[in-house]
């Protein structure tokens, strides 16, 4: 087989198996009885073995196996599965998705299993000291039409129809001869319809030591059991009428369908797809950008030629590339619930890991956002749910002394709001002490007294993300190694995202965090410094503003200005980027003033003079030009100039 | 500098009336300059800033005073070489493009004692042919 056709193929969707054995364990741990739960992580990993064998990834069809005989066992309702043993299955999916990775990176999978191997054995014999009558594995027949004939003929006369499963010693030497003398005896009380393996197979001692036979009989369950019992070196029998198990196997469907009436009408939703390479779809964005500017350009001459037919010709085409930039803008959008929902099995392993009692809710998982971003934001939500969990949720001990329920819960919801969308994350924790916040900023010279002071509650909270601040009293293994918030908040901006934190004592915190729908269409307003063009992000802007040079005031060498009752700093763009000019703008008797957000603060930007409002495609200025100060990139306007877009997070401090 | 069968093919470009060479197979094209926009801050003082190239924003560097020579305003015959960089293209301010020329690699000499100076790393050497003295760029020095 051309392997390396499949192998994008098969790792994608082992990665996707994996994730939905995750997602279905920690559904199932929470209700271990659900058959169709169990069914669904068994078929996953039934496929994901085919799949390896397939691809002759030995050790990955090996494991796969194993955990599928686990799942088997739960499936046929003799364990219930205990937390241990979701503790083993967990690890095996990590184990699996490790073997996935290094294929990925080109490996073949291959790693020492044995240790799991054992694990997993053990949880199915373990299975079987439980319960009384044991099956190891049942197999579920399905009767073809003339089978399904013979059966309903033979229950007309009288017949019962069985499925006996007979385990063999494993220490049986002969195994075909046991078979045989199980078939033989049978033959006094009734007759063999169909086997599993297939009777050929069995001559052949081509099983391991269990077989299933449909066998039809007038003798009571007990009486065959007992028949077959005399033959030696059968360990067990399991004996199950037929016409029960449909029954059973109705209701099992029923239950699915009520369990799952909600990913019914999901999968009744879900469309014809076809997977599409990122890249490919990264340079239908790229040509498209340069459409985008092509069509500006086009749009200015149109007004220039006045022309009537070419002016609405460009209307048209105007029309179209909105719908256009519509439609691939959507193609690259994908819902959060592709990162979210790596996130439950870390909460899961971290909480257990910290003794605490964490249930974790997730909302908005359907919220799309463009995969630029999605790539982004996993590793630091991890972060900000790692510090609610370490920093924010008690013990429990010391939850139920503050009469509080002693699992705690953490929220993680998504939503858009314009043209952004939030991503929160929320704790019902102890809350964050903001007066010991201050006091360490103060200590490690964050902030000075006299700042602590004047700052407000927002303000204070914020410091949390201070570069080089760190709050963990001790260093823990989750959290406090070095690595602080200031990182997720700096991850976050370079997104052009804003982060903010809320707190109430003893009640729990709440994260939020602003994300732009995609980065590479901004909207910009472009404003004049002198001869230079430059772009602001609407997204920043506040409002913009004519302000007369004496309401301008000087405080520490900084000028401010009252704006809606708070004093805000000015900043004179012509200063901060050194632009080349004849007279100072200082002097000027009204300034142009855009005030631009970040978070809860504010700053006055001065510049020459406001053009317009426009739809730029965001540009970066390359490897050679990564670190430009409060510049995050460039975009080509209408005549084909380049205006740099300014960073207005980089300006206010 | 091996076999004496090596030939190159050099564009043949002039700053300060002296007379350069580069690689052909490094030279995208040869544009009569554009519009420029500053970018301030930039972190080589050499960088003039940054050009629209057909649809992609590229950094603009003034060879002039990057190699520290005089550089006076921009002429009509002033030229922007686009060469091929890391991963992306690099434009290159020069006064003017004269000329396509093979030399012979054993022609290439080292750089005489007496131009030697700090910027000696962006020169591979130099290369006479008929009256004209031409030197060789090293571009990757340039562009690192």
């Amino acid at each position: 087989m051309a392997q390396s056709n499949y192998l994008q193929l098969f790792i994608d969707e082992g990665r996707e198996h994996v994730q939905n054995m995750n997602d279905r364990l920690l559904e199932l741990e929470k209700n271990p009885v659900a058959i169709p739960i169990i069914e669904e992580v068994f078929r996953s990993a039934h496929t994901l073995k085919g799949m390896a064998a397939a691809m002759e990834f030995q050790d990955l069809a090996t494991l796969t196996h194993a955990m599928e005989n686990v799942l088997d066992v739960l499936r046929n309702e003799t364990v219930i599965a205990t937390s241990e043993m979701f503790d083993h299955i967990f690890h095996s999916v990590d184990v699996v998705e490790e073997m996935i990775d290094d294929i990925a990176e080109g490996g073949n999978g291959s790693k020492d299993i044995d240790p799991y191997l054992v694990q997993l054995k053990t949880l199915t014999s373990e299975g079987e000291e439980e319960t009384a009558a044991t099956i190891e594995k049942t197999q579920l027949f399905s009767y073809d039409e003339f089978e399904q004939t013979v059966l309903d003929q033979s229950i007309e006369q009288g017949y019962t129809p069985y499925e006996i499963t007979i385990t063999l010693d494993e220490a049986t030497l002969l195994k075909a001869a046991r078979v045989h003398m199980a078939f033989n005896v049978l033959g006094d009380y009734g007759e063999v319809i169909k086997a599993s393996p297939p009777v050929e197979d069995l001559e052949e001692e081509n099983f391991d030591y269990t077989f299933t036979i449909a066998f039809i009989s007038k003798s009571s369950m007990e009486d065959l059991k007992a028949i077959l019992y005399k033959v030696s070196e059968i360990a067990s029998v399991h004996i199950e009428a037929i016409a029960d198990r449909h029954i059973q196997r109705e209701e099992k469907t029923q239950r699915k369908e009520e369990n799952d009436a909600k990913s019914v009408t999901d999968k009744k939703d879900t469309k014809r797809t076809i997977k599409v390479n990122v890249e490919r779809l990264d340079m239908l964005m790229n040509l498209f950008e340069e459409w985008i500017v092509d069509r500006g350009r086009l749009q200015r001459s149109a007004h220039e030629l006045q022309n009537q037919a070419l002016t609405e010709t460009v209307e048209r085409m105007s029309r179209i590339s909105a719908d256009l930039q519509t439609v691939i803008l959507n193609m690259r959008m994908m819902p959060v619930e592709n990162v979210f929902n790596r996130f439950p099995r870390m909460v899961r392993k971290v909480s257990k890991d910290l003794g605490k009692k964490v249930k974790m809710e997730i909302e908005g998982e359907k919220t799309e956002l463009d995969r630029s971003i999605i790539d982004e934001i996993g590793d630091p939500l991890v972060h900000l749910l790692r510090n609610s969990l370490d920093h924010g949720i008690e013990l429990p001990e010391e939850r139920m002394a503050a009469g509080k329920n002693k699992e705690g819960t953490v929220r993680l919801n998504a939503y858009h709001s314009g043209n952004h969308v939030y991503i929160q994350v929320s704790d019902d924790g102890a809350g964050i002490d903001k007066e010991k916040l201050v006091k360490k900023a103060v200590k490690q010279r964050i902030i000075t007294e006299e700042e602590a002071k004047t700052m407000t509650d927002a303000e204070k909270y914020h410091l949390l993300f201070s570069s080089g601040f760190s709050t963990a009293e001790e260093i823990t293994d989750v959290s406090g190694r070095g690595v602080g918030l200031d990182v997720v908040r700096r991850t976050f901006e370079s997104l052009g995202g804003v982060v903010t934190v809320d707190s109430k004592p003893g009640k729990g915190s709440v994260f939020s965090v602003q994300l732009p729908l995609t980065l590479s269409i901004i909207e910009v307003l472009l404003v004049q410094l002198e001869n230079e063009t430059y772009g602001i992000p609407i997204s920043a802007i506040t409002e913009t503003a004519i302000i007369p040079e004496a309401a301008v005031y000087k405080t520490y060498n900084q000028e401010v200005i009252e704006f809606r009752g708070n004093v805000i700093p000015l900043l004179f763009l012509h200063d901060v980027f050194q632009v080349p000019s004849a007279h100072s703008s200082h002097s000027e008797p009204f300034h142009s003033v855009v005030i631009a957000q970040k978070g809860d603060r504010y700053a006055g930007l001065v510049v020459d003079a406001f053009i317009g409002h426009h739809e730029v495609v965001l540009k970066s200025l390359g490897y050679f030009l990564q670190d430009v100060f409060a510049i995050s990139g460039a975009t080509v306007i209408g005549d084909g100039e380049v205006a740099l877009i300014i960073d207005t997070n980089a300006l206010i401090k | 500098m091996t076999t004496d069968t090596a030939q190159w093919k050099i564009v043949i470009f002039e700053l300060q009336g002296e007379e350069y060479g580069l690689e052909v197979s490094r030279v995208q094209s040869i544009e009569r300059m554009l519009p420029l926009t500053r970018v301030p801050g930039a972190p080589r003082p050499d960088i003039a800033g940054v050009m629209n190239l057909r649809g992609k924003i590229t950094p603009v560097i003034d060879l002039r005073l990057c190699l520290g020579v005089e550089a006076p305003p921009y002429d009509k015959q002033t030229r922007i070489l686009v060469v091929v960089g890391n991963d992306s293209a690099v434009c290159l301010i020069v006064d003017r493009a004269n000329d396509l020329l093979n030399i012979n690699e054993t022609e290439i000499e080292e750089i005489p004692a007496a131009h030697e100076n700090e910027t000696y790393g962006f020169f591979q050497g130099v290369v006479k042919i008929d009256q004209r003295m031409i030197t060789l760029l090293e571009i990757d020095q340039v562009l690192q």
